[in-house]
Formats: C-alpha cells, sequence, structure tokens
C-alpha cells in the first residue's frame, strides 16, 4: 500500500472515530461545526466530537471544554483516547488530574523516590502517570490554585515539567481540560494561560429531544466504557504521523489574507497598544471621539490583542480540520468556520458591546470574525493590491485606493498604506523587478547580485525583500513521496544525489528521525520529511528553487527507481 | 464690422437682449476663442463689463456643463465681475440644470472634466441621449478615443467577456454597455477622483436625481460605478435599490452590473482596485452572513456569475421585503425563478415573504409550479419549498388566500396539485392550506362546475392518504350540506 494510501485510510478511520462518539451516545449533543466548501456544498459536523478530534490531529493540542458539570465532557475525552491512541481506558483514567484548590505539586507531577532517598540518599524522582501519558487530562482545570496553573503552564509552553532538579521532557501529547464554570473553589485563569489553549469549545445542555433520547441509553454506572466495548482505532504514532502529513497542508492566499487582517482587525488600535494592556485599564474611554469608533470596526469592540500564537493555532486547527474534510488547501471558509472556536477563550470583550450577546463571550466573537470576515471580502482587492505593491507592481490607483479607504480601515491606516508609501518612496520595486527578472532568467549570478544590494534597503524593507525571495523561489517546487522504509533502502543514492547542489548533512541519525531535515545551498531549499519511523510512513523530499529543480527531481526519481 | 465691435455696440445701447443671443450663438457655435474675444473686449469699458457681468449670469440658463466655453466663463466672472456674479451665475445654471432634468450638477463638474461629465449625463440620462441622438456606439467612440484607454478596454473585453456572456443574456445587456461603463469607469479612474468621498455624493446625488427615470443603460452603469466608490452609506444604497426594484427587469440589469464589478474588483487578477467601502454597504444592505460572503466570493471566483446575480437579487428582495410593494415583489421573485437557477435563494427569500403574511398571486403560481417539479427537488430545496407551503397554512391570511385562490384558475391549478402530489409531507402541508380556504362560497364554486367537481372528488382521494379517510368523510359532509 502506497503512503498517500494508507493517510487517506487513517482519515477513514478518524472520521469512524467521529461516527463511534455518535452511534454509541457517547456524548450526546446536536450542535453543529458548519463548514462550506468551495462548491457552495454545506457541510455538518458534530461539533463537540470533531473539535476534540481535530484537537489530536495537531501536534501538542491543548484544548478546552467549557461547560456545567455532568454533560459527559471527561467521559468523552476519555473515550477519545482510547480510540486514538490505543491506550486502555483505565491508563488515560490513571493520569487524568482532577483538580481541587489544595492540589499539591507531588499530586500532579511527580514524587521522590522514597525508598531510594533513604537507602542510597539519592533524589530521584518517580514522575506522575500525568506527565508521562500522552493523552492528558485535566478536570475541571479552573479549580487548580496559581502554583499549579504554573506547572501545566510551563508543559504547555516549554513542554517541560519540573521536580527538584529534574525536569522531564514532554514531547508529544494531546491535552484536554475541563472547565465548570460555576463550580466552588476556582480560581482565575490568566490570559497568558489560556492563549496557550489552541482551541475551546463551550458546552451547553443537550436539546429537547436529545434528553428523551438519553433516556435510552444504556446505564453508564452499569456500563462504563471499556477496552472491551470502546476499540482502539489508531494508534499513538499513527496520530503523530498524521501531524506531520496535516502540517503540509497548504493554505490558500485568501485564506492567508483573512487570517492576516483578523488578526491586525482585533489587535490594532490607532491610539495605544493593546498589547500594553491599557484597555483592559481604561475600558473604551480609550475610543472617545476616535473617528474609527464605529458600528463596523471591531477594533472598539475588544480589549486584548490576538497574540502570534493564537494565529498559529488557527492555521493548525484550520490545517485539521482541511484534512479532514479531504481538502487539498486550507480555504477561507475553513479559517472562518474554525476561528470562533480558536479566539473565544483568549478574548476580552468591551462590556457595553458584551452587554448585547447577555455576557455570551463565544457569541460575541463569533460575531466578531463575521464581521472582519465581511469587511474582509469588501476590503480583498486592497489587500490584494498591497500584496502587489510589495511585488513591485506599483499602480497609482492602488495607493489611492489605500489612501482613501485609510480614513475607514484601521489595518490598511496603520499598516498597509503607510507601509505602501514607503515601498513606493524607495529603491525597493526596482530591486524586486530586477530580482522577478533574474529569477525568470534563471541567472544566480544575477540574483546574487540583487540579493547583495537589497542587504542596503532600511531593514523592514529589507526583512520584506526577502521574504518575497523566499515565496518566489518557493513557487518553483517538486516534491517526491515516498514511504520511510523505501527511504531507509535509498538515503545514499538521495546523498549523493543531493551532493552535487546542497551541503547534504552528514549526521545519519537526522535523517532517519522523524521531522523535517532543511538543506540550503546553491539558490537551492531541500526540505527532507520524515513523518514516521513505521515502514508505511510517508517522507516527503521537497525540492524549491531556480533552474535545477526539475533536473535533482529526475535524478531522485531515477535514483527511487533504479 | 467684426464681432467684438458688433458686441459693444449692441452693450452700448444697452440691447442686452440681442447680445445675450450674441453669445449664445457662440456657444452653440462651440467657438470659446470668439467668446473669449468678445468678452474680453468688453473689459475696455467699464460700463459695458458691468452690463456683461449682469448679463452672463442670463447665459447660463442655456448652458451645458460640458460646453467648452464654460471654463472660460466662469474664469471671467470670478477675475472681473467678482464673487457675486459667479454665485448668480452658478445659482443660473444649477437651476436651469435642474430644470431641464440633467443628472449631473456643478459638483461633479468640479470633480472631473466637462468632457467625462458628458459621457457621464449621456450614459446616466436617457433623455438627453435622445434629445441629441446619441447612442451607445457613439458613447463608446468618444470614451476610447485615447489609445490607452482602447487598449485597456480590449484587455478587458478579453478578461470578462466570455465570463460575462450568460450573466448579459441573462440580463438583456449589450456587450457595448459593459464596455461603455468599464471605459468611464477607466475615465473616472485617471481624474483621481473617483475613490474620493466628494465624488461619491455627488454621483449618489446624481442618481437621486434620475428618480424613476432609470433604463437600462443608466440602471447597468449606476450600480457598475457605484460599486468603486469609496463612500456609499447604506441607506442612499438602500433607496436606489428601493427605486430600481420597482421594475423587476431593470432590477436584473442593475445586479448584474452589481454582479460584474464584483468580479472585475473582488476576483478578476487584472481588475481594478476599489477601497471596498461600497461593497461593505452592500453586503450590510443584503444582510448576508459570513457564509453567504463566502458563498457568494466563491460564485464570483467560480465565475458563476448568473447565480451569483439570482443569490443577490433574492437577498435584496428579501433585504427590501417591508419596503416595497407586495405584487412587485411577487413579480420580481417570479421573474428570478423563471431563469431557473438559484432556486434555493429564492425559495428562502419565498418563505419570508410568505412568512411576513404578503402573499401575492405571484407567489402562489411560483409556489405551483415549483411543486410540478416537486419529483425532481433536491433535499435542501425540498426542506425550503415544504416550509414555505407550511407558512402559506400557518401565516397566509385567510382573507388574502381566499381572495386568490378565489381566482378559478388559481383554484384549479391548487386542485391539480392536490390531486398530483405524490409526497406526504407536501400533501400534508397543502391540506393545512385547504383548510384555510375552504369556504362554502368554494365549496359552491366546485360543485357548480363538472370539471372542478371531477378534480376536487380526485384531490380527496389523494388527501385521504394523510389525512384519513375520517377526514375526508368529514369534508365531503360539509360540502354536502353546502350543495
Amino acid at each position: 500500500m502506497e503512503a498517500s494510501d494508507r493517510v487517506a485510510n487513517l482519515r477513514g478511520k478518524i472520521w469512524k472515530v467521529i461516527e463511534f462518539v455518535n452511534e454509541n451516545k457517547i456524548f450526546v449533543h446536536s450542535d453543529v461545526l458548519e463548514v462550506y466548501l468551495k462548491n457552495g456544498e454545506k457541510r455538518q459536523l458534530p461539533l463537540v466530537a470533531t473539535l476534540c478530534v481535530l484537537n489530536a490531529l495537531v501536534p501538542k493540542g491543548a484544548m478546552l471544554l467549557v461547560g456545567g458539570y455532568g454533560g459527559g465532557k471527561t467521559t468523552l475525552v476519555k473515550v477519545l483516547g482510547r480510540l486514538l491512541t490505543g491506550d486502555s481506558i483505565e491508563a488515560i483514567e490513571e493520569a487524568i488530574i482532577r483538580a481541587h484548590p489544595e492540589i499539591t505539586e507531588e499530586k500532579m507531577v511527580g514524587r521522590l523516590h522514597v525508598a531510594k532517598l533513604l537507602r542510597d540518599g539519592k533524589e530521584e524522582i518517580v514522575w506522575r502517570r500525568f506527565v508521562e501519558s500522552f493523552w492528558k487530562i485535566i478536570d475541571e482545570i479552573n479549580r487548580l490554585p496559581p502554583n499549579a496553573q504554573d506547572i501545566i503552564f510551563s508543559l504547555l509552553s516549554e513542554g517541560v515539567v519540573k521536580y527538584f532538579d529534574e525536569v522531564y521532557r514532554v514531547d508529544n501529547y494531546v491535552l484536554y481540560a475541563t472547565i465548570n464554570p460555576r463550580d466552588v473553589g476556582t480560581f482565575p485563569l490568566g490570559l497568558p494561560f489560556l492563549d496557550r489553549f489552541g482551541l475551546a469549545v463551550p458546552i451547553v445542555s443537550p436539546k429537547f429531544d436529545e434528553i428523551l433520547n438519553l433516556t435510552e441509553v444504556p446505564d453508564t454506572k452499569l456500563f462504563p466504557p471499556n477496552d472491551y466495548n470502546v476499540p482502539a482505532l489508531l494508534s499513538k504514532n499513527e496520530l503523530m504521523v498524521l501531524w506531520h502529513v496535516i502540517s503540509r497542508i497548504p493554505v490558500s492566499n485568501d485564506a492567508q489574507l483573512f487570517i492576516s487582517i483578523l488578526t491586525k482587525s482585533l489587535s490594532l488600535c490607532v491610539r495605544v497598544p493593546k498589547e500594553t494592556g491599557a484597555f483592559l485599564q481604561i475600558g473604551k474611554s480609550i475610543c472617545e471621539g476616535c473617528h474609527f469608533n464605529t458600528r463596523e470596526s471591531v477594533c472598539n469592540r475588544v480589549l486584548t490583542f490576538v497574540s502570534v500564537r493564537a494565529l498559529q493555532d488557527l492555521v493548525r486547527y484550520s490545517k485539521a480540520l482541511a484534512w479532514l474534510l479531504g481538502l487539498d488547501e486550507v480555504t477561507l471558509e475553513i479559517v472562518a468556520s474554525i476561528a470562533p472556536y480558536v479566539l473565544w477563550h483568549r478574548l476580552t470583550f468591551e462590556s457595553e458591546y458584551l452587554e448585547k450577546f447577555h455576557g455570551n463571550v463565544f457569541e460575541a466573537t463569533r460575531e466578531v470574525v463575521e464581521t472582519v470576515l465581511k469587511n474582509f471580502v469588501a476590503r480583498l482587492p486592497l489587500y490584494k493590491g498591497f500584496e502587489k505593491i510589495l511585488l513591485g507592481d506599483i499602480d497609482i490607483s492602488t495607493i489611492n485606493a489605500l489612501k482613501e479607504s485609510s480614513d475607514s480601515d484601521l489595518v490598511v491606516a496603520m499598516d498597509l498604506y503607510p507601509t505602501a508609501r514607503v515601498v513606493v518612496n524607495s529603491d525597493y520595486p526596482v530591486m524586486i523587478k530586477e530580482l522577478i527578472d533574474a529569477i525568470e532568467e534563471g541567472s544566480e549570478t544575477r540574483i546574487k547580485e540583487v540579493l547583495s544590494k537589497a542587504r542596503n534597503l532600511p531593514y523592514p524593507l529589507m526583512k520584506r525583500f526577502m521574504h518575497v525571495y523566499e515565496k518566489l523561489i518557493r513557487k518553483n517546487h517538486r516534491t517526491i513521496e515516498i514511504t520511510y522504509g523505501r527511504w531507509r533502502e535509498i538515503i545514499e543514492p538521495v546523498a549523493y544525489v543531493l551532493s552535487e547542489y546542497v551541503n547534504f548533512p552528514k549526521r545519519y541519525d537526522i535523517l532517519i528521525s522523524p521531522g523535517l531535515v532543511s538543506i540550503t545551498g546553491n539558490g537551492l531549499l531541500v526540505n527532507i520529511h520524515i513523518t514516521g519511523t513505521e515502514d508505511w510512513c510517508p517522507v516527503y523530499i521537497d525540492i524549491y528553487g531556480l533552474s535545477n529543480v526539475v533536473e535533482i527531481h529526475e535524478k531522485l526519481r531515477k535514483a527511487l527507481i533504479s | 464690422m467684426g464681432g467684438e465691435e458688433y458686441f459693444l455696440e449692441l452693450l452700448s445701447r444697452d440691447k442686452l437682449g440681442e447680445a445675450k443671443e450674441y453669445i449664445l450663438s457662440l456657444l452653440n457655435n462651440d467657438d470659446p476663442k470668439g467668446l473669449l474675444e468678445v468678452l474680453e473686449s468688453a473689459k475696455k469699458s467699464r460700463k459695458n463689463l458691468r452690463k456683461l457681468c449682469a448679463l452672463l449670469p442670463e447665459i447660463a440658463i442655456n448652458m451645458e456643463l460640458w460646453n467648452s466655453a464654460l471654463p472660460f466663463l466662469m474664469n471671467f466672472l470670478k477675475e472681473n465681475c467678482g464673487e457675486g456674479y459667479l454665485v448668480d451665475f452658478r445659482i443660473v445654471l444649477r437651476n436651469s440644470l435642474a430644470i431641464r432634468g440633467r443628472v449631473c450638477d456643478l459638483k461633479i463638474y468640479e470633480l472631473v472634466s466637462g468632457e467625462i461629465l458628458k459621457l457621464l449625463e449621456l450614459v446616466l440620462n436617457k433623455e438627453v441621449r435622445e434629445e441629441l441622438g446619441i447612442g451607445l456606439d457613439d458613447i463608446l467612440r468618444d470614451i476610447a478615443k485615447s489609445k490607452e484607454i482602447w487598449k485597456r478596454l480590449e484587455m478587458f473585453k478579453q478578461r470578462i467577456m466570455n465570463r460575462a456572456r450568460e450573466l448579459l443574456e441573462f440580463s438583456g445587456v449589450d456587450e457595448k454597455l459593459v464596455e461603455v461603463v468599464e471605459g468611464l469607469r477607466i475615465l473616472l479612474l485617471t481624474t483621481d477622483k473617483l475613490f474620493t468621498k466628494e465624488f461619491s455624493q455627488s454621483f449618489i446625488e446624481s442618481l437621486e436625481r434620475i428618480g424613476n427615470n432609470f433604463d437600462k443603460i443608466s440602471a447597468f452603469a449606476s450600480f457598475y460605478i457605484l460599486c468603486w466608490l469609496n463612500d456609499v452609506p447604506r441607506d442612499k444604497l438602500e433607496s436606489l435599490f428601493l427605486t430600481i426594484f420597482r421594475n423587476p427587469e431593470l432590477s436584473i440589469v442593475a445586479i448584474s452590473a452589481i454582479v460584474l464589478s464584483l468580479h472585475e474588483i473582488l476576483v478578476s487578477e487584472k481588475g481594478g482596485i476599489a477601497p471596498g467601502n461600497a461593497v461593505q454597504s452592500l453586503i450590510s444592505l443584503l444582510g448576508m452572513n459570513s457564509y453567504e460572503v463566502i458563498e457568494l466570493y466563491g460564485l464570483l471566483k467560480n465565475a458563476d456569475l448568473k447565480k451569483a446575480a439570482i443569490k443577490i437579487s433574492a437577498k435584496a428582495t428579501k433585504a427590501l421585503i417591508d419596503k416595497v410593494d407586495v405584487e412587485n415583489i411577487g413579480e420580481q421573485l417570479y421573474h428570478l425563478k423563471s431563469f431557473s437557477i438559484g432556486l434555493y435563494d429564492i425559495l428562502d427569500t419565498l418563505t419570508i415573504i410568505i412568512q411576513r403574511g404578503r402573499i401575492s398571486e405571484k407567489i402562489i403560481i411560483m409556489l405551483a409550479d415549483i411543486l410540478e417539479e416537486q419529483d425532481s427537488l433536491s433535499g435542501a430545496i425540498y426542506a425550503k419549498t415544504l416550509e414555505a407551503i407550511w407558512n402559506l397554512a400557518i401565516y397566509g391570511r385567510v382573507s388574502d388566500l381566499r381572495r386568490i385562490f378565489g381566482k378559478d384558475e388559481i383554484l384549479k391549478r391548487f386542485l391539480r396539485m392536490l390531486v398530483s402530489t405524490k409526497d406526504n409531507n407536501i400533501l400534508l402541508a397543502l391540506s393545512s392550506v385547504l383548510k384555510n380556504i375552504s369556504h362554502p362560497t368554494m365549496f359552491a364554486k366546485i360543485y357548480s362546475d363538472k370539471e372542478f367537481t371531477e378534480i376536487f372528488n380526485n384531490a380527496l382521494e389523494n388527501l385521504s392518504r394523510v389525512i384519513g379517510s375520517e377526514e375526508v368523510e368529514r369534508l365531503k359532509r360539509m360540502i354536502a350540506r353546502v350543495e
């Protein structure tokens, strides 16, 4: 079986996981995640199950399930752990942290090996199952006291857990945390802490008919989910291979632009950077008299900014959803569907605005995303026009349009128009044109000359110039896909071919471990992407560059056949 | 005696009427040089100058904004007569333009040249077109005079016409008209004023002046250019939509213009750039949610322009539902349905209209048309059709229903639907409508006509499948009493 067939097969298994959850009434809930496909077709996916599965499809995914008690949140993620990793329900249960206000570090992280300490005087740590487990669940995370939150914070941000002098590196994991906002003994969760959670889903009580349905469900006290009635549909390794495969899904230009605009629209303020927290302290009075303070604006509704991490999460979860739906790329529709779930727990809203939604932060977020999207489509030509300017295509009507709309569009006013003006008034357009000519000509000497000239540009322009260069180079590429088994057989011939063009690494170990090996040289970039170490796992060799790309691709293909 | 001397003589002898005629003759001959010489000659005597200054505002009564002498006259007034006379001149000119039904006014004149203004007036004002005997060919020739514009238009044609053909056929818009308005847009772009707020305001004021005199050319041109502007308030856009929606054919033309310009703005790689405020207002007016916006964008990207037009039309009808005459809405939707695409959007609007109790004969006919093809209705369309019939039963005012179904043709059609409907859900919904219109006069009518009676008996037979034979018998007993 080809690697791609195997990956497609895994997609089928993921769908089976979602079906299993629904069919077996593991989580009875009819809310849907609506996704529009390019042909206008609408897909309705079971919201909670799909989002939980998406969280497992991104590396080190961390997700919040926010809702009242007794809804089945914890059971759902336990069952998903069994379905997606093959671990026993018992092992998953043992690794769960059940938070409470007096939980100690020892209960969460580890303890000293008392016998060894007494016998040998050595401080050896016995790590808790939560730390070691791949599938991590924290029940009622908002009941964790601040010091315990710090431990989780360190795990989520650095991927390490520390106890005494020892450090446990948590390389791969999937984490779910439930929040019951109305519980006793809860602690506020800080914004930076919440920002570490890629996704959050609001969970409300089942609907009328769903409750009727629930009365017919077998008694879980009598028949709890166990390893016999919950099959292991995937393994941890398969899941981790999928992380790599999904990371390769490209993001369409429209989607890229939307992600940028969404982030900027929520974060920008013409008067004070939201990053300073001034908005949180002073509130909407900052907006008084500001001409961007209109009904259509979103900057006046959100008091916090959107972090780079949030936008990266938006990309990651969008890729996962696109892959799940079998799409070739992340579309605008995909990003729009997933964005509210990536953002709502990270945003703080202006109180009057929130009142409109009776305090429902999720609905407020959904409305904000919707507004940005509508504005985005209306302004798309401006954003594309700006992209053209960066490619040296200067049209006076574009500059004019940017200038005229800087009155009504904050992103244009603060980012696009000023940048466009700087670009137009510099050597940048000429140099970019020279670069494009040189690339079209395939002349490496000329490219080098232009690149060295570009180093004299002011720093921000030079950075943009290099970014455009990379983009242009990446346009011309070829990919070879093989299985890991075959890769092991042909590493040497591949090394032989590539050594002619790039500085091929001498370290064999990195060429057989999962990860991305980037090799550069002579205007070429070769990425070797190893997704896993089982024979069937896909390995991708991506070659980016100028004239040599086709030649190298051909040589590698021949090496593969031989 | 030379022209200047003759003119001075007239002024000196206070023959002001003749002097005015003389100036007008120069204006009519489009002889700005001659005019300038005559005006300059009057400057020599202060007395004559005063008389001339008082005379010139009267000249404005007959002037057009594209008259090449206009800048000279205004300049002369400003420099030699003073602001007061200039203001008089402007007032007279403005009023006379309004009286003569000109659409463009001085505000636009001050933003674009008289030459471009003339073209604008010609496309927006059918009366001027008729008055001057000018057709689209002439306008296009004038627009494409410059090689640059001609080249850009050629590129535009290559880029868009194949994609737009179906849309243009659908709306009955001539390809030449598309060229004309795009040419005009390019010309406006060259003035650097297209994106200014002043131009937006003046252009919208001009469109308001058209009032009920929109024709195909002006409707297409107005809405095409509108989409490129920087400041189009929602309320202004709404009133323009309301004006154009009085005529379903024109509304399709206007929507085609919108679709075409949106395609150029949002999708076309080589298309122009627009600030996007007008598009924003449009989205807001149409009440589109983000998914609908994305869907519309997708349709434009896939060059499915006809479907995009149907979508916008259906959304616009829905948005204006409470402000347009009910018969008009019915006509509008019926017109859209005749193109047999975008049925879901049309049905969606239809459902809302019925829910608001705004039922017209056309709406019932439309539902009947859709039901005739019920076997081929796909999932979402089937569900919407069913919802529409239930809405008819639940929200339709009994008086309205009885009035409409009181017409023989409609009643016959409805009864035939009851006979032929195989789908139980639809039949059940239709039975509820029947209950609403059941009235002794209707039964009397049914049993006074043999054909009616036969259809009705067959309908009752079919109905027994969903309402049960007992209910049917009850109905029969009720009818028997009427008999």
